[in-house]
């Protein structure tokens, strides 16, 4: 736990997270949750995990083991700087300590001593630099590269601190060193086939691209060692095939987001582990009509059934969504209008010019089940909706550019209250609504140069209730995602409280 | 024969040029920005300009092809935007999974094509001929992808006999790796065998009703021989210009049954990069697929001269 910690530090310190937010909004389990952690630890054999796409490169700053789906791969081989707990709260892994300034502008990390990377060499506060300075740099094409940018200055206190300056106060600045930037690899040295190296349980045995990439556990590690002796991590693309792979026991472990494999797990002797970890959201282009009408906005948020949505396309599996303070934030959620049709129909008659436009949605089939059941919905108050389904590439284009007039879009972003609020202030590079909201832009940085929890989440409150208010973004459903494994497979701990998935593979083991 | 060579390769490199140009337009061609789709969402407008400049985009799709085929000349393929891996070291590890598939696939369907199509036009309408064609018909009304589920389904879940997903390299265990090419191969071979058998039962039948057919059966000629080495080669015109083709196809991958088996082949490696729109991997996929169609219809053109010597090509 963190140490040292200043009063005003309570609010990113882990364990103040506990106390503070997740007794009121305990709404998100999913009856699908379990945990295999309750037996004694049985050391050696090979756990094979079977991911939902292909790891391409296992360089952090690539982005290919940073995802929620691939953040296991990323654990097995590197240690972050911070991770989340059991509860969602923010705990340190690598770093041993965090304290920021009173400004919350400087912030004093503390890494654990006598960290080695696998090939021996010390992972100390310069390497920490080294790591993050690179994926600053152009160059490395991180996609981490504005939350990078954040950083304007860090220096070696010694050899194992690091005081990081930031360019504006940020009390949400450790959820930053939870993907890309926190994964430290090495900057001097690679392995022999030119891959990076970590400091985790477990370093490269084989990457057989395309196929499978398999860790040897460390017998160096400077933390508790993997149980495990080795991990396999298989590339399963099709949901199906996957699934069927657990079944027939060629894997251990598997990564699912589809909700009627939850369902199935039950009567297949398998157990399910998972979060509402994704939030499937409907984001208006508030520039352009007919959104940039707030009452266009409201009759489409009053309009749609979001317990209909859970039903439909989650099988019941997961929540509703209220709004961009997920229901396990240690923040309060807001106030969410509910399924009204009348007002909906009231809405749409003081719009008075008929609303038409188009969904633009990716290709896949959760998203083309929601889009069809919202045009439903919306054509029973008067509403025209075309649906317009993309490729995943011309999807995040459509984003980017805001060509669109309202787009499906399925996030973990919400996992992190921080995070996702500040994408709504009218400066944000991912402010995708175009919400310009001065009250929004005051509360969510005065949040931000907050210490304590309880004012913190006193002001995104506030913020997240104008952005719930102004219909920015419409919320359907909190979705299941997680893995499913076979009864053998133990340690994993229970997800269900977890805004963000992240388990570490050495902490696992086989019990045949 | 010269000028067989001369117009047929004439026509090919026409051919390779002129998809080559289409290919290296494609970049402007297909919605969806490719820095994107590799640098996320939160990529500042400075690493997308960056990435921009370094796919070549503003240059026109001419000059682009022509600085893709010198170095194509020299082994360098290029490196794909999203791993920085060069695609040619890529291409080493997946094409040779593809082929290997896509024999396998071929030895099955026309084991399981040439003797039924045999058997069943020796007995047109028979028994075994409507069986037969029903099969042939389920089979082609059957997508790759549900054929596939039921193979698993039969094969790895309830008899356990074959694994549901994955490729083990010939090279590492040659056993585990016929046990992950069967079920892919199967379902890519029967689909064909169903093609291929329809094909040549059809050019059988006619063929059996030619004289010189009738002739050899006056003769007292036995059935076995008369379908083998009477009316087999020349009826097998269609059958090898489908095998051509489906050989042809197949090189660019089978992004379906790949996906569903986990091979990692080339429809892997064309599926992935098009989503990443890591178009210097799409164009290297497309014109080493496109070289494979254009080689394998002018091997087919030649084959038809050793199985029906009447036909010539070229001024004889």
């Amino acid at each position: 736990m963190l140490k040292s910690l200043p009063k005003t530090l309570v609010a990113v310190a882990a364990a103040a997270t506990l106390s503070l937010g997740l007794a009121s909004c305990a709404s998100g389990s999913t009856e699908t949750t379990e945990t295999s952690a309750s037996s004694t630890p049985v050391d050696g054999g090979n756990i094979r995990i079977g991911l939902d796409r292909e790891v391409s490169s296992l360089d952090p700053a690539a982005g290919s083991i940073v995802s929620q789906t691939t953040m296991v791969v990323a654990y097995t081989m590197y240690d972050a700087l911070f991770t989340y707990g059991d509860s969602g709260e923010i705990v340190p892994q690598l770093a041993e300590s965090a304290m920021p300034s009173d400004d919350l502008k400087t912030w004093t990390i503390t890494i654990h001593p006598d960290v080695t990377f696998s090939n021996g060499d010390p992972l100390d506060s310069q390497a920490v630099i080294n790591h993050i300075k690179r994926l600053q740099d152009p160059a490395s094409k991180c996609a981490c590269a504005f939350d990078a940018s954040e950083i304007g200055a860090m220096a070696a206190v010694d050899s194992t601190t690091v005081e990081f300056t930031l360019n504006t106060p940020n009390s949400g600045f450790l959820s930053m060193l939870t993907r890309n930037l926190g994964f430290i690899a090495s900057d001097t040295a690679k392995d022999a086939n030119g891959n990076p190296l970590g400091s985790g349980p477990y370093v490269l045995d084989e990457f057989a691209k395309g196929t499978s990439v398999s860790f040897a556990k460390r017998d160096d590690y400077w933390g508790e060692a993997g149980h495990a002796d080795k991990v396999t991590f298989m590339f399963l693309p099709d949901t199906d095939s996957r699934y069927q792979s657990l079944v027939t026991d060629a894997v251990d472990l598997i990564w699912t987001e589809t909700p009627s494999q939850y369902t199935q797990a039950g009567a297949d002797g398998l157990l399910a582990f998972s979060a509402n970890s994704a939030t499937s959201t409907g984001v208006f282009n508030t520039q352009k009509p007919p959104f940039d009408n707030v009452k266009a906005r409201q009759a489409v948020q009053a309009a749609i059934d979001r317990d209909a949505l859970l039903n439909v396309v989650n099988s019941g599996l997961g929540s509703i969504s209220n709004g961009p303070i997920g229901s396990q934030s240690q923040y309060d959620q807001v106030e969410y209008p509910a399924f009204d049709k009348d007002k909906a129909k009231k809405l749409v008659a003081e719009v008075g010019d008929p609303i038409s436009f188009t969904y633009t949605l990716d290709n896949r089939p959760q998203s083309q089940q929601r889009a069809t059941a919202i045009q439903q919905m919306l054509k029973d108050v008067g509403i025209t909706m075309d649906i317009k389904p993309l490729d995943i590439s011309a999807w995040g284009q459509a984003l980017m550019k805001k060509d669109f007039d309202m787009l499906d879009m399925t996030t973990s972003l919400y996992g992190d209250t921080d995070g996702a609020l500040y994408t709504f202030t009218s400066t944000s590079p991912s402010n995708f609504s175009g919400l310009v909201n001065t009250e929004v832009d005051t509360d969510v940085t005065e949040a931000r140069a907050t210490g304590p929890v309880s004012e913190r989440g006193e002001l995104y409150g506030k913020a997240a209730q104008v952005i719930v208010d102004e219909a920015a973004i419409a919320f359907y459903t909190e979705n299941p995602a997680g893995f499913i494994g076979s009864t053998a497979i133990k340690g994993i701990p229970d997800l269900s409280k977890r805004n963000i998935i992240t388990v570490r593979p050495g902490q696992f083991w086989l019990d045949k | 024969m010269t000028s067989f060579w001369l117009g047929r390769g004439g026509r090919a490199l026409a051919v390779l040029a002129l998809l080559g140009v289409f290919t290296m337009a494609l970049p402007q061609l297909i919605p969806g920005d490719p820095a994107i789709a590799v640098l996320g969402t939160q990529a500042t407008p400075e690493q997308i300009a960056l990435f921009h400049s370094k796919l070549d985009l503003d240059q026109n799709p001419f000059v682009r092809f022509g600085n893709w085929i010198a170095q194509a000349v020299q082994g360098n393929l290029g490196t794909s935007l999203t791993t920085d891996a060069s695609i040619a070291d890529e291409f080493a590890r997946r094409l040779p999974v593809t082929l290997q598939l896509v024999l396998a696939s071929q030895v099955i369907a026309l084991g399981l094509a040439i003797p039924v199509a045999l058997r069943q036009a020796w007995r047109p309408n028979g028994l075994m001929d409507r069986i037969a064609t029903g099969i042939s018909f389920v089979l082609l009304s059957m997508p790759g992808f549900v054929l596939g589920l039921v193979l698993i389904y039969l094969f790895a879940v309830r008899l356990s006999w074959l694994p549901a997903t994955g490729w083990v390299p010939f090279v590492e265990d040659p056993l585990g790796n016929l046990r992950t090419l069967v079920l892919p191969a199967l379902t890519l071979g029967l689909a064909e065998a169903a093609i291929y058998g329809r094909a040549l039962r059809s050019d059988l039948v006619t063929t059996l009703d030619q004289p010189f057919i009738h002739a050899a059966t006056s003769r007292g000629m036995r059935p076995g021989k008369i379908l083998v080495a009477r009316a087999f080669r020349p009826s097998s015109l269609s059958l090898v210009t489908l095998v051509g083709l489906g050989i042809a196809s197949s090189i660019g991958g089978s992004i379906l049954v790949e996906t569903l088996f986990a091979v990692p082949g080339m429809g892997r490696l064309a599926q992935g990069a098009i989503l990443a729109r890591d178009f210097p991997v799409i164009e290297a996929v497309v014109l080493v697929a496109g070289c494979a169609v254009v080689l394998m219809n002018i091997l087919v053109d030649l084959s038809y001269r050793f199985i029906d010597p009447r036909i010539t090509h070229g001024n004889n």
